[in-house]
């Protein structure tokens, strides 16, 4: 048997603790004791900020108080009408292709995750010109179809179609995740089990229902969680193609159609593209988000284990 | 007596002889560098916001004042996040100088990055020297706080292949009759097109309503009777423009000759001469407002250069700034640019003169223009007021409703500045 000294292990492990302490753990109490102070723009220069306790938290969620409620419950909404079609053209388009009469597989793999491989950006930028009034395809398609030379949907600039416009976009963007990881589990299903079935007189729905679904489902689940988490915090595609707007209102505090979490609090870090700076806001915000986010991972954690244990 | 006053009087020219020549020098040094020597060696490093043909040009003076002064070396470092300037300044590893929108000196000032550089150029030598609201753009809280570089203001540019000088409206309501007519009779085109929702851009209007959108004491009238009418004059446009018109889609539009004019700065016009040839670029001021009689008066901005607190060498700094902005070396610089010289004497130069761009663009600042202000509250005009635009453009909410909610939020904004400030 190796015998190694406590000391050695420690020894061997300082490194990465030391990096994980600078990295991680310095920066994130540097932000919640930050979230304390009334550190600014104008104060920074001389170092003469000071605490002034939970005042950054009263001001955050007394000013912006309903909006940061809101801001969650429309990113909550965006999260569950994307995971929901994204899970489901995912798992229709990878039943097609693995579908045995067709052919040519490896092509169409390869061509429905094109989206997938492209940076977001540009995904986001071109949907952007897409979904442009008087120059966009999609209008002039419209214009084409109905013979009107003034038809066509304000996409962008009215709140319900900006909210369907950075949905599609997204699914655009997503499903391909969903169909991989479909496509990979479908393939690992024993053809003989459907085939065994079919021969029992099983129907087509009853195959899916009862044979492919559950096989399915622990590979769904944490690729659904996933989804999930990295939607809530999609920030380049919303911001790039609507910047959170549409606004309605003159009301600063009152979140524009497509103002998600992630947008939401660039804009209150940018404090509106502003030079003067309320650090201590910030620290706050950040804070708060961190508490959501983490509260969520928890769950999603919780979820998976479940899914884990399911397979077993 | 005769030869006693003699010598008195000999000994009074004399004395007046050493005092007009202490005068003479005094006067010439101020010039230059106060008085004191400057010690023209070592590393002076420039953060500034110059990019592709400008830099060139800039380049040019940059070499220029090395070879005068070969011990110096300039440093020239493409860099414009404020809140990065602040933090190398702290560690010390900040530039000397920071180039910068002068619509930053007050934040920059109040936060301590800039410092006053009052005993190397007074407020009066710098108005006998650079124009009245290049000066006073430079000015705040009562310091002199840097050396302007060039103005900047926006006016109108036109085809000339599709429109002549006098089709240009002169008052507000020739500007919507003509952008109405103009639209009927070319289908799919437009008259006047600008980034509508874009407070920098509507602020001409605003003002030339009669509202202010930020003066220093941190007031704002966006949401007075004269705001909601600017307001209103604006959203009315909506009508004959292209509904989701942004600044990239008007630049679009008259780029393809689809928009016979377009609202914008002396930063575009190269691109526009480019795009439909230099020669058929026009220029015209922006119209009167009928109902206050007052030009529409836009911004007239700019960019300065600030000695920042970490400056090594002060004396050397301004006396870079000074060279930079001389005469001559702006009337070369600013006839390529296309910029408008800060120096008096460079616009009363024939290379400026003759360059009908920047004579379009100083037309615009005698005819119509206010100084872009510098105090550290603007910033909080920004986001509401273009919320507000956008909600009233978009047809979301009254004018009245929208510009009243956008005036409570830079009221708190204001607020919470004072707060910061310690005030």
């Amino acid at each position: 048997m190796l015998r190694v000294s406590r000391m050695t292990i420690a020894a061997y492990l300082l490194p990465t603790f030391l990096v994980i302490a600078l990295i991680d753990l310095y920066p994130i109490f540097y932000t919640f004791n930050l979230s304390f102070t009334n550190k600014s723009t104008f104060n920074t220069l001389d170092n003469s900020y000071h605490y002034i306790g939970v005042k950054n938290y009263q001001y955050v969620l007394q000013q912006t108080g309903g909006d940061f409620v809101q801001v969650l419950l429309i990113t909550a909404f965006y999260v569950v009408v994307c995971v929901a079609l994204f899970a489901f053209l995912g798992l229709i388009t990878a039943m097609a292709v693995n579908h045995p009469r067709v052919r040519g597989k490896g092509f169409w793999g390869n061509a429905l995750i094109l989206p997938w491989t492209v940076p977001t950006f540009v995904t986001a930028l071109i949907w952007k010109f897409l979904y442009n009034y008087n120059f966009g395809p999609l209008n002039q398609i419209i214009r084409l179809v109905t013979h009107n030379a003034s038809a066509g949907i304000l996409w962008l600039d009215q709140p319900t179609p900006a909210f369907i416009a950075v949905v599609i976009a997204n699914i655009w963007m997503s499903y391909p995740f969903f169909m991989v990881i479909s496509l990979g589990a479908l393939q690992s299903i024993p053809a003989d089990l459907l085939e065994a079935a079919q021969v029992d007189g099983a129907s087509g729905w009853q195959r899916f229902r009862y044979i492919m679904l559950p096989l399915l489902r622990p590979a769904l689940l944490p690729a659904t969680i996933l989804s999930a988490i990295t939607t809530f915090q999609m920030f380049n595609t919303v911001y790039l193609i609507t910047a959170g707007g549409p606004f309605t209102s003159g009301n600063i505090n009152n979140p524009g159609a497509t103002e998600f979490l992630m947008v939401y609090m660039f804009d209150r870090i940018q404090n509106n593209g502003n030079f003067f700076v309320n650090y201590g806001h910030i620290a706050t915000v950040a804070v708060l988000v961190f508490i959501v986010l983490f509260a969520l991972t928890m769950m999603s954690l919780r979820f998976t284990n479940l899914a884990r244990e399911t397979k077993r | 007596m005769f030869s006693q006053f003699s010598k008195r009087a000999l000994g009074l020219t004399a004395v007046l002889a050493v005092a007009t020549t202490l005068l003479l020098t005094a006067c010439g040094s101020s010039g230059g560098n106060s008085g004191n020597t400057v010690d023209f060696s070592g590393t002076l490093t420039i953060w500034h916001d110059w990019s592709g043909a400008y830099l060139t040009a800039k380049q040019q003076i940059v070499q220029a004042y090395e070879h005068l002064h070969p011990n110096v070396h300039i440093t020239l470092v493409n860099q414009t996040d404020d809140t990065k300037t602040e933090n190398a300044v702290k560690a010390g590893t900040g530039p000397d100088i920071v180039q910068d929108p002068v619509d930053h000196v007050g934040t920059l000032a109040a936060a301590g990055v800039i410092v006053p550089i009052d005993q190397y150029e007074s407020a009066s030598a710098l108005t006998s020297t650079y124009t009245q609201t290049a000066s006073q753009s430079v000015q705040y809280g009562g310091h002199v706080y840097g050396i302007p570089e060039v103005t900047e203001i926006l006016t109108i540019m036109y085809n000339k292949k599709l429109l002549t000088a006098d089709q240009l409206p002169k008052t507000t309501d020739d500007m919507f009759t003509f952008e109405k007519t103009y639209s009927q009779q070319h289908p799919g085109s437009y008259g006047i097109v600008w980034d509508v929702n874009n407070v920098y851009d509507d602020a001409g209007f605003f003002y030339g309503y009669g509202a202010v959108l930020m003066d220093g004491n941190g007031n704002s009238t966006v949401s007075s009777q004269a705001g909601i009418n600017a307001d209103t004059y604006i959203a009315q446009y909506n009508s004959v423009l292209p509904k989701d018109i942004n600044g990239q889609t008007a630049t679009a539009l008259f780029n393809e000759g689809k928009a016979a004019a377009i609202i914008d700065g002396p930063w575009a016009y190269t691109g526009y001469g480019q795009a439909i040839g230099a020669d058929n670029l026009g220029f015209a001021t922006l119209p009167v407002v009928n109902s206050t009689n007052t030009p529409v008066e836009p911004f007239v901005g700019g960019k300065a250069f600030m000695l920042t607190k970490n400056a090594k060498n002060p004396a050397l700094a301004i006396d870079f700034m000074k060279f930079f902005t001389n005469a001559s070396n702006q009337a070369t610089m600013c006839a390529s640019t296309g910029e408008i010289p800060s120096n008096i004497a460079a616009g009363q130069d024939p290379k400026i003169t003759s360059n009908t761009a920047i004579s379009a663009f100083v037309q615009q600042v005698k005819t119509g223009g206010v100084p872009f202000p510098n105090t550290p509250y603007m910033g909080e005009v920004w986001t509401p007021l273009q919320k507000a635009l956008t909600a009233v453009w978009n047809g979301s909410e009254t004018p009245q409703a929208a510009l009243s909610q956008a005036q409570t939020t830079i009221n708190q904004g204001v607020q919470q500045i004072k707060q910061a400030q310690g005030g």
